[in-house]
């Protein structure tokens, strides 16, 4: 048996701690033998996990006890620390972000028990320089002067070892340049793609901007843009070290399918693009990343693609506090940020505007014709057999289905016409719906399948 | 741990267990038989080497007995860039000592130990040469059921949260010989891979709410 069990109790575990907001609570102590503690110390750290190098730093740390415990004996010790104000918490697939309170105990003579927590951090704005805060000082000028010199030495020298591969690197580079660039600008001509802005929060909007002049006839397969955004993390050292991808988000978006286009005929392509409200925020880590970009392509039939990417930044949305988000709204409390699936971000955000405007049948209507174009692909769990709904009324024929979409977990009543064959209840069904209303008291998705979906 | 948010919780996780760790946490879960080395490296002519390609814990035998080895220190030689010096300490630990070029080698041969050695090729008839006792451990042999199941275990350990069972609906089960045998048949002896493609089932069951281990 352990001499000595410590756990962490937080006054709020449940609240999220917002731009290095002070979190309290209180460190238990259990006893069974008499030993000396040395020091009982509690501290806020944040850390990485998942498929990169660990990241991580202690943000706050205090001593809050020195002494003797008692065998049979509980003590409480209160602790007032600072919450990292950056990065915030997040899940993702191959990175995720945790805060904890830890607390050790340096003992005589005697295993140091441990204890931790976690908790929810946020931030309503990120540093200037996309950095978290670390726990180490600044960096005698002498050691970075040496810093330097070595570097510079360094370079010389293993320039002077590499001399012989520079024709070999320009060669290289040359080739990838040919196919890359030249090739494709020898039938797009020059193509100016353009983002604003750079810097965006989740629910924004970007526009971008592709405008380029063929010299000759042109045919495309497609002209397209891909929003991307991407989970990079690297693994190991040295020849070991391994980049680990992961795309969060992937959305291509056609511009124009197959076409000719007439030469000295400016083509000119714009785009707009509603970030989901629960996107990632742009993370720059040690081995830790979340990056987003715009990738333009010009789908070239039997030629190297025209290509490029932008690179632009995702803040933090306002994150929803106890029913009263950061920002003002009245939303409810809202989960970490994790990586949305598409058609979840989507559906979250339509479920998420029909929840607001509960009360408020005018704005129901603006939302509802909003999407009224807009299909959803969709995984159901089917429960029963219903009724027509009345806020359904103009709809006839067919059967309606309650069920819960698997994802999101939103409740539905979906529509099956008569062209559509009945799922089966209590099973899985997949397809496309629309949604086509809201039933307020219940916080029902009213849908209406479309389309021959497959069967689980 | 504990942890009411992330995803993990209702496995009784905090995070994945496969996923990266701290050489400082590698070192402590691994499963390595430190005692028996302990009593070779009381000898300073004695050169243990473990041989092996990547992925299948040459590095991590190494912290694990560096941790446990007061007073040694270990020196990673990279591929590509300048060799660090070796260290006067002993025992001294060499990590990719294949790498250690003409000079550093000398310098090894003509000393004493004791050495612990990771290599991808075997240097025993060097050291045997200059007058050292070489003793050489594939670390690709297979590692048995038993084994792999540990060292699972010790990373599903690592991460769980306290209070664990009963609080959360899935807790993981630890691994027992059968499923590590299926896990082996599966992914092979590489732990590396083995971790690797645990971490994405792992993921896929977090995504789906299913239990883990599956059960096939």
């Amino acid at each position: 048996m352990a001499a000595v069990e410590l756990s962490v109790e937080l006054h709020d575990p449940d609240k999220v701690y917002l731009d290095g907001e002070k979190i309290r609570g209180e460190i238990v102590v259990r006893s069974e033998k008499n030993v000396t503690c040395r020091a009982l110390m509690v501290s806020t750290a944040w850390s990485t996990h998942g498929r990169g190098n660990v990241d991580r730093s202690t943000v706050d740390e205090t001593e809050v006890f020195s002494g003797s415990w008692q065998a049979g004996q509980q003590y409480r010790y209160p602790f007032e620390l600072t919450t990292a104000s950056w990065p915030p918490t997040y899940y993702g697939n191959y990175l995720n972000v945790s805060h904890v309170v830890q607390a050790q105990a340096k003992l005589a003579w005697a295993f140091d028990p441990k204890a931790s927590v976690e908790f929810v951090s946020w931030a309503t704005q990120i540093p200037e320089d996309g950095q978290p805060q670390r726990a180490k000082g600044p960096t005698p000028l002498v050691l970075k002067l040496i810093g330097a010199t070595f570097g510079i030495v360094l370079l010389g020298v293993v320039g002077a070892m590499f001399l012989f591969l520079v024709p070999v690197l320009l060669i290289g580079g040359g080739i990838v340049w040919f196919f890359k660039s030249y090739l494709p600008r020898s039938r797009t001509g020059k193509v100016e793609c353009a983002l604003e802005p750079l810097q965006a929060r989740p629910g924004e909007t970007i526009r971008g901007t592709m405008r380029f002049t063929p010299q000759r006839k042109l045919t495309v397969n497609e002209v397209r843009y891909r929003i991307v955004c991407e989970e990079k993390c690297v693994s190991g050292s040295g020849s070991n070290r391994t980049t680990h991808r992961h795309e969060v988000v992937n959305e291509p978006h056609a511009l124009v399918q197959a076409t000719e286009l007439l030469p000295g005929t400016m083509q000119a392509f714009e785009f707009e693009y509603r970030l989901p409200t629960n996107a990632p925020p742009s993370l720059d880590l040690s081995d830790n990343d979340i990056n987003w970009h715009v990738e333009y392509r010009i789908d070239i039939p039997r030629w190297p693609d025209f290509s490029q990417k932008l690179p632009f930044r995702v803040g933090l949305g306002p994150h929803r506090v106890g029913g009263q988000s950061s920002d003002g709204e009245q939303s409810s409390g809202g989960p970490p940020a994790r990586a949305p699936s598409v058609a979840e971000s989507w559906l979250a955000q339509v479920a998420e505007q029909l929840r607001v405007s509960k009360e408020d049948p005018q704005r129901r209507a603006i939302v509802l014709e909003a999407i009224a174009e807009d299909d959803f692909q969709m995984e159901v769990l089917i429960e029963e057999e219903v009724g027509r709904p009345p806020e359904a009324a103009d709809r006839y024929g067919g059967v309606w289905f309650t069920g819960v979409e698997t994802e999101s977990k939103e409740k539905l009543i979906i529509h099956f016409s008569g062209g559509i064959s009945q799922p089966p209840v209590h099973q899985k069904w997949q397809g496309r719906v629309a949604i086509i209303g809201f039933i307020p008291n219940s916080e029902q998705l009213i849908c209406s399948a479309f389309s021959q979906p497959p069967r689980i | 741990m504990t942890s009411n948010k992330s995803p993990y919780a209702y496995l009784g996780l905090w995070r994945n267990p496969f996923g990266e760790l701290t050489p400082h946490e590698r070192a402590e879960l691994a499963v390595v038989d430190t005692a028996r080395w302990e009593a070779l490296l009381s000898d300073p002519r004695c050169v243990i080497q473990f041989v092996g390609d990547c992925g299948f814990g040459k590095t991590t035998t190494l912290l694990a007995l560096q941790s446990r080895l007061a007073g040694s220190q270990r020196v990673y030689f990279p591929e590509f860039g300048p060799r660090p010096a070796l260290p006067r300490s002993r025992p001294l630990l060499v990590d990719e000592a294949q790498r250690m070029g003409w000079l550093r080698t000398q310098r090894l041969l003509r000393g004493d130990g004791p050495l612990v050695l990771a290599t991808h090729v075997d240097l025993a008839s060097r050291f045997e040469a200059a007058g050292f006792r070489v003793i050489t451990e594939s670390v690709e042999c297979q590692k048995s059921p038993a084994i792999v199941a540990d060292i699972l275990n010790r990373r599903i350990d690592a991460s769980r949260v306290q209070g664990c069972v009963p609080s959360y609906p899935q807790p993981v089960a630890p691994l027992d010989e059968r499923c590590a045998q299926r896990i082996l048949d599966r992914w092979g002896h590489n732990l590396r891979h083995v971790e690797s493609h645990l971490y994405e089932e792992l993921q896929v069951c977090v995504r789906e709410k299913l239990p883990w281990p599956l059960s096939n």
